[in-house]
């Protein structure tokens, strides 16, 4: 039995859940995170679209917006820092938290990742539950299975800047192309610019007939995803929005290597 | 006096499919008569079938005009570490050539 403060009431321990509404909070909204934001004491949250808040102020009042740590100049590091510093200091208060992120909370989400970490090294239970990504929307709208020829997926400036190895046969998804080169909160007219430089390398790497797909799903139901296909060489490919992902499907798998299968076969007893 | 009806906006209607499966389920399979039936107007059906862009900037209009609303439009915010976080020490310079 633990021991009760004398002449006090016990301090409330706080908790944090970290969830995303999915691409379309409507339909994709999970019945866990739903039922972790309808029982928090303060929802903190952070999303793109007004359909979506308005979902997430309808399941709880407390809910409030983070947007207002955003500028469209203010580097996004120093936001993320304040975003972090708000739901933790929010559970270190002793509140049950549920912080409400765009799509799926771990995926291209910085903050959630580090508020997680934060207040279990504070010693405060946190998690994280799966939701709906940009990725998950994709594979059933285009038809790409991970699994025919391989994946590789990356954040668009990470992948331009760091130039990592590339499997032609795999398909390659690239998140965030109208943020590409972006460190405020806003997209510039130069990210048109920077695409065609990031066209420019994938020609380098795939050839100029190779297709590529600029894909948005709607955060909205009933409404058809933004589709958009052309090859890599096309000089009209008009420049990604804000949402867009940009996928090169997957090509020609690589031939069996005899030696591996061979040894798979002597393996099987 | 005569009472108007207040005009219905779609994001009511999409607040409303969240909480009704087999709403949601008959807008899936045909949005355009789901919509006529729950009163929506011919700009809100447009605004669907013409895809996300229209729909974020038909229900960015119906909150535009709730003064108690409006503070939910702001832009898409893009949660992304991006090329801009460094990972390890600059390397010192070269020393010039004498």
């Amino acid at each position: 039995m633990g021991e009760t403060p004398v002449g006090g009431e016990v301090p409330r321990r706080g908790s944090l859940t970290v969830v995303g509404t999915g691409i379309d909070a409507v339909s994709q909204l999970t019945p866990s995170a739903r039922g972790a934001i309808e029982g928090a004491d303060e929802v903190l949250y952070l999303l793109a679209d007004p359909v979506a808040a308005l979902r997430v102020e309808a399941l709880n009042p407390r809910a409030r917006s983070l947007d207002h740590f955003y500028g469209p100049t203010k580097a996004r590091r120093e936001t993320y820092a304040e975003v972090v510093e708000a739901i933790v200091g929010a559970v270190i208060r002793g509140s049950c938290v549920c912080a409400v992120l765009y799509g799926h909370p771990g995926v291209s989400a910085l903050p959630g990742h580090r508020a997680v970490a934060r207040v279990r090294a504070a010693g405060l239970p946190a998690r994280m539950l799966p939701a709906v990504s940009a990725l998950d929307c994709l594979f059933a709208e285009l038809g790409v299975d991970p699994t025919t020829s391989g994946l590789q997926t990356y954040e668009a400036t990470y992948f331009f800047v760091r130039r990592p190895a590339v499997d032609p046969h795999a398909t390659l998804v690239l998140l965030q192309v109208g943020m590409l080169g972006e460190a405020g909160g806003a997209a510039t007219e130069a990210v048109a610019a920077r695409f065609r430089l990031l066209l420019d390398r994938l020609v380098g790497l795939y050839g100029l007939a190779r297709e590529a797909i600029l894909y948005e799903a709607s955060p909205y139901p009933g409404a058809a995803p933004a589709v958009d296909r052309f090859a890599l060489g096309d000089a009209e490919a008009r420049a990604p929005s804000v949402m867009s992902t940009l996928c090169v499907p997957g090509q020609d798998r690589p031939p069996v290597d005899p030696d591996a299968r061979r040894a798979l076969e002597l393996s099987g007893g | 006096m005569t009472s108007v009806a207040p005009e219905r906006r779609l994001s009511d209607f999409f607040l409303r499919l969240a909480d009704d499966p087999s709403l949601l389920e008959a807008y899936g399979r045909d949005p355009q008569t789901t919509l006529t039936s729950a009163g929506l107007g011919d700009a809100q059906i447009d605004a669907v079938l013409g895809g996300p862009d229209a729909v974020r900037s038909a229900v960015e209009t119906e909150l535009t005009n709730d003064s108690a609303l409006r503070r939910l439009i702001t832009a898409p915010r893009m949660s992304t570490e991006g090329g801009d976080e460094p990972d390890e020490p600059d390397e010192p310079d070269e020393p010039d050539e004498p």
